[in-house]
């Protein structure tokens, strides 16, 4: 192994991070000629070179440390391929020129006093290229799709042809966009040192999905046999002619050049070609990455081509990055855990599919892993994994295999073995993992849920038992801790209705389907409002109204609800700003899902938009559930004192519900107490609960926080409360939520007039 | 002008001339009035020769400004450029160097060239103010040319300066200089630039000083920190900002390694002044690059450096000792001298970083005058020490930390 002092590994990995910030900074910007400044100030910055510039159709469109010289200038224009020019000023320069994308005359050029660029140093000009020309064309795309939206104002004629072209554009600017945002995402993954597997996953899964997902491999020539081709990330299964594929990888090898396979191949998805680009290692051709290309036009196989190409570079950085040949034949192993890999497991599985074995498979996800993760750190984290994996591996036969193939995922491929013996295997695997584990000299508790699969017909793949395990494994963390599920179809179609509603809900986000609606707070002595409280509605175009139990709490087991909860604090508090031109005393209650708490670029989205907005802090208040708390009880805290820093008010949401402990009130800055309607409801048919409202309201009082009765549904129950003391109150008998112009309505009724009754009341819907 | 006469000693003389009449001189003053130090050190710096075409000058921050520079010009000639800066201490050779308040050094000879750019109202046009501060290279058609730059150490984004003076000088010239200092305040920092019938006193400005020669002009650059300990990973940061080292909140692992306790966060300054003696090294290409951290955000416990630091990059504590720093003074000259190319310096320029001069005492500041004076024999010298050094030899970048520059004229 390298140690970090290596100077070579250092230096290497100097130009990696460098092309990390280089990629970076050219997809911030939207101007042509900025990002060809920026791209020859930062090739030379990285490079630590003296001169940079770039050269399209013959014009040297931008140039760095030439202060503006017409005939230096000349001289870069026509470089070409030479190694050095002579400069006047500055003697013998070393020069390296990289082409902007195969078949054109443009040029990125690099040149340094001094020394030479070295073979991965000009690698790294070559990258550069690569993404400059990725980046040029997305803008040129973009400026297209303007230029003919701008024509198209004008004239209106032939307006089903412009639309259908200025789609294709639209298309196209996407396209450019997702593919600059995963190469981005590649390139952060080698500068992190993230495992190799896991980048070259990431590199022809990125390549399969902006290839029209056709299928990607990358192909790796093992050193020590001589022609012999090994696929180390993609899905082989979906090649259909494996030999083929291979075919071209080894003449792109063997030519070190791209290489297109002549036999046209008709699908029934449409004609399509093998295409390979090869990757290196270093100077070394180390293999080489095929993908199954449309052959539809000679100018979108040449842009897929392109594309091919620059996957292939990535791949090459990250090998290069790995850097030794050890690094490249772990590709196949976890490093954390020492086990096989999602990849490596895959192939065993299709080889047990293949010899018609009644194998097995069971899908093992951790409980509680990320909490122990995330209180006792990342190295602590990874010890746990590695424990895990030795405490599965000893409850396993020596022709079994266990592999890790996620963050907490690990999976156990059971040879030749009937189902009830399996189960028996799974549940003993839980009873193992459910004992405590030393980690850190501390006790750590976590425990696993399974899902169990065997294969249910002839047709079954080996990702189809992965992936069944997968859906009985979700079942059995559904169940409750530490169970084991064996896979039954129905639960197919349960995990398809709810990808389907995640999918009809990310669209709802970002087509702006989804609203708020405002119920009103009221001052419960007065029956003014005080503030309102934002509720999210979401009319789907497919399936109506859905109601917020079903969408929020599957918007919560996904990232989505971090998204939508930032839509719903733009919005809402947009809504307040205009409000309170007329309403100057309005405040804002808005509901923080635990996930949404805990990310860290909440607190500054927080202080963002109100900052754009100009409202004051104090007229937000943010309703947590207990549930964020116990959750994550220090990030939780941080996150609160933050935002309390801010000047925002914290409320708990549905007080009473959870764990409703009095040393979490204590413990975090909090301002205010919503009572759970379960209580409103009951306080006037059931003595506890109405000793269950006093004793909360009496306690806000003791630590002088505000209580808010939710759910108030008829007049006796307002009684209730007034008498009681609670000074504020939401539900039905004073509103029902409101669009915001029905709200609107409803502030300026009750500013004009004294309110002495409240609004009739209206059957009461679920709300979150 | 005649408000005092000088005296008569100008021990502080040291001169030399080429053989194509150029000459360069240095000077100092102990005078605690502020026109006669400048007046003094002028006259010292001229030491009787030809009209100066350029005089630089490098007062301490709480000399009276106006009144230094009316001294000054009262012993320049009737066409002489002038500007300068405020520093911490300025650099003249053979005295002590805490017993003076300003030090001044002049260009002579027609065969020299100079112009002075002034950027103002820095803040956000930092790229064109660096051009902008270049521009008097166009006018100066020399064999040899060389920008010093003199800007204010309250401009945050002085990478972004330098980018923009090597925009317009290109890589043919030289950058040198560094961020005006003061005693630790950060915000009595100022600038000079003017001529013999009038100087202005600028903050928020870069000052830029082009210089043409017929003979080459040598520069170093070094900083004489050594790698200390394990090195640490970068594993988030975000520009300035580094929330982690090795996975720990950056704040706690910078404590812990330097072993500093929460107390040192307390007071005003206090983090900020024990964290200039604890510098980062950053593992580029060709060496590391010294990074100080410039402030602490308790909420995320993360750091802020003077430059930001990538992701996944590796960093170094760096330790010095009076020895080392020395040596790194050492170093920078005989880089000077080697890049000359065999040309008989005439004068030194020198920009050194103002936490080396705190780490090296008064001790260590007479062992580093004696290192210039032992590698430069009889050649003057003067500068003065800064909170950021400009040097731009190769490569394309130029801003540097805790560094020390020096830049020989043939």
């Amino acid at each position: 192994m390298r140690s970090a002092d290596d100077p070579s590994l250092v230096t290497h990995h100097w130009s990696t991070l460098q092309l990390t910030e280089f990629c970076a900074v050219l997809t911030g910007s939207a101007d042509e000629d900025e990002v060809l400044r920026l791209a020859v100030e930062r090739a030379s910055e990285a490079l630590e070179a003296e001169i940079a510039a770039v050269v399209i159709e013959g014009e040297v469109r931008a140039h760095w440390g030439l202060a503006g010289d017409a005939a230096e200038t000349e001289t870069l224009r026509t470089i070409g391929s030479a190694r050095s020019v002579r400069l006047a000023g500055l003697g013998e320069v070393h020069t390296f020129a990289a082409r902007l994308g195969r078949g054109t005359g443009d040029f990125l050029v690099v040149g340094r006093l001094d020394l030479a660029l070295a073979g991965p140093e000009r690698q790294t000009v070559q990258a550069m290229a690569q993404l400059l020309s990725l980046v040029l064309r997305n803008l040129r795309a973009l400026t297209a799709e303007r230029s003919l939206r701008e024509e198209q104002q004008v004239l209106l004629r032939d307006k089903e042809r412009e639309a259908a072209e200025r789609l294709a554009l639209l298309e196209e600017v996407r396209n450019r966009q997702r593919l600059l945002e995963q190469l981005l995402t590649i390139q952060q993954a080698v500068a992190a040192r993230h495992p190799l597997a896991q980048v070259l996953d990431a590199v022809t899964a990125g390549a399969a999905e902006l290839l029209n997902h056709r299928p990607v491999l990358l192909v790796l020539a093992d050193s020590s046999t001589a022609r012999s081709l090994t696929v180390v990330s993609g899905d082989l299964a979906a090649v259909a002619d494996h030999e083929a594929a291979l075919k071209v990888a080894g003449r792109s090898i063997a030519t070190g050049s791209h290489v297109s396979d002549d036999a046209v191949l008709t699908t029934p998805a449409g004609r399509t070609r093998l295409t390979a680009a090869p990757v290196s290692v270093g100077h070394e051709i180390a293999g080489s990455l095929v993908a199954v290309l449309d052959d539809a036009g000679a100018d979108r196989f040449a842009e897929q081509q392109d594309l091919l190409v620059a996957f292939a570079q990535q791949a090459s950085l990250a090998l290069t990055d790995a850097r030794t040949v050890e690094a490249v034949t772990q590709a196949q192993h976890d490093p954390v855990t020492g086990l096989p890999n999602r990849t490596l497991f895959l192939q065993r599985l299709r080889e047990a599919l293949a010899e018609r074995r009644d194998d097995i498979v069971l899908f093992i996800d951790l409980d509680r892993f990320k909490s122990v993760n995330d209180s006792l750190g990342h190295r602590a984290g990874d010890a746990l994994l590695a424990a895990v994996s030795r405490r599965i591996a000893q409850r396993l036969r020596a022709e079994d295999m266990a592999a890790r193939i996620g963050g907490d995922e690990f999976a156990v491929l059971l040879r030749d073995i009937t189902l009830d013996d399996a189960v028996r295997v799974a549940e003993s695997l839980v009873e193992s993992l459910r004992q405590p584990f030393r980690i850190a000299a501390r006790d750590a508790l976590i425990g696993a849920s399974v899902g169990v699969s065997a294969r249910n017909s002839a047709d079954d793949t080996a990702d189809d038992l992965l992936s069944n395990a997968d859906v009985a494994m979700y079942t059995a963390k559904k169940r409750g801790a530490s169970q084991v599920v064996v896979f039954e179809p129905q639960m197919l179609a349960e995990t398809v209705e709810r990808l389907d509603l995640v999918a009809d809900l990310q669209r709802a986000l970002q087509q702006g389907d989804l609203r708020l609606h405002y119920q009103p707070l009221v001052d419960l002595r007065s029956l003014r409002p005080v503030g309102v409280e934002a509720l999210m509605r979401w009319t789907c175009p497919r399936r109506g109204v859905v109601p917020p139990d079903e969408f929020i709490g599957i918007a919560e087991e996904s990232d989505l609800i971090v998204d939508m909860g930032l839509w719903a604090l733009r919005e809402g508090v947009r809504q307040l700003a205009r409000w309170r031109r007329d309403f100057p005393g309005l405040g804002l209650n808005l509901n923080i899902a635990p996930r949404q708490l805990l990310d860290r670029d909440f607190v500054s989205h927080v202080a963002d938009t109100l900052l754009i907005e100009g409202v004051p802090a104090a007229a937000l208040t943010l309703e947590l559930t207990e549930t964020a708390m116990i959750r994550d009880p220090e990030m939780a805290g941080h996150q609160m004192t933050r935002l309390k820093d801010l000047g925002l008010r914290v409320a708990i949401d549905d007080f009473g519900t959870g764990y409703s402990s009095l040393s979490y009130l204590r413990r975090f800055p909090v301002d205010e107490l919503k009572i759970d309607r379960s209580f409103i409801n009951a306080m006037n048919r059931s003595a506890e609960d109405l000793a269950l409202v006093r004793t909360v309201i009496d306690l806000a009082e003791a630590l002088r926080l505000q209580t808010v009765a939710e759910g108030i549904e008829d007049a006796d129950q307002l009684a209730t409360l007034r008498t009681l003391g609670c000074r504020i109150g939401q539900g039905y008998h004073l509103s029902r939520p409101l669009v915001p112009t029905a709200a609107a309505e409803y502030l300026h009724a009750a500013q004009d007039t004294p309110r002495e009754a409240p609004t009739s009341p209206r059957p009461q819907p679920a709300r979150r | 002008m005649s408000r005092t006469s000088l005296p008569s000693d100008l021990a502080g003389t040291v001169a030399t001339t080429s053989p194509d009449g150029r000459w360069f001189g240095a000077g100092r003053s102990v005078a605690t009035d502020a026109f006669t130090a400048g007046a003094e050190a002028t006259a010292a710096a001229v030491a009787g020769r030809p009209e100066p075409g350029l005089i630089l000058v490098f007062a301490r921050d709480h000399v009276d400004m106006q009144p230094l520079l009316d001294g000054v010009r009262s012993r320049a000639g009737r066409n002489t450029k002038i500007a300068g800066c405020s520093t911490i201490e300025p650099m003249a050779a053979s005295a002590d160097p805490a017993g003076f308040s300003v030090s001044v050094v002049a260009f002579g000879g027609d065969e020299f060239g100079y112009e002075i750019e002034v950027a103002r109202d820095v803040e956000g046009n930092e790229r064109a103010a660096g051009g902008l501060a270049a521009a008097g290279l166009a006018r100066l058609s020399h064999a040899h040319k060389v920008l010093v730059l003199l800007i204010d150490a309250t401009l945050t984004d002085n990478v972004e300066i330098v980018r923009g003076a090597y925009g317009t000088a290109g890589a043919a010239v030289p950058l040198v200089g560094g961020l005006s200092s003061d005693d630790w305040q950060f915000n009595r920092t100022c600038q000079f630039a003017g001529d013999s019938s009038g100087v202005e006193i600028y903050k928020d400005a870069v000052v830029g000083v082009a210089i043409g020669s017929p003979q080459p002009i040598g520069l170093g650059v070094a900083h004489g920190w050594r790698r200390s300990g394990d090195p640490m990973v970068v594993t988030d940061s975000d520009g300035l900002k580094v929330y982690e080292f090795d996975n720990e909140p950056a704040l706690d692992v910078f404590l812990a390694r330097v072993g500093l306790d929460e107390s040192v966060l307390t007071g005003s300054d206090s983090f900020r002044l024990a964290a200039l003696e604890y510098p980062l090294g950053v593992a580029t290409r060709s060496g590391e690059e010294i990074r100080v951290i410039q402030g602490v955000d308790l909420a995320d416990r993360s750091v802020w450096c003077s430059a930001g630091i990538p992701q996944g990059g590796l960093a170094w504590l760096m330790e010095g000792d009076l020895d080392s720093l020395v040596a790194g003074s050492t170093e920078s000259c005989q880089q000077a001298v080697r890049t000359l190319g065999g040309a008989t310096p005439i004068g030194l320029l020198t920009f050194d970083c103002a936490v080396r001069r705190r780490e090296l005492g008064p001790a260590g500041v007479r062992r580093e005058f004696a290192e210039i004076e032992r590698i430069f024999p009889g050649v003057p010298f003067g500068g003065f020490y800064s909170y950021g050094e400009i040097a731009r030899y190769r490569g394309a970048t130029g801003m540097h930390h805790l560094t020390m520059v020096s830049l020989a004229l043939g």
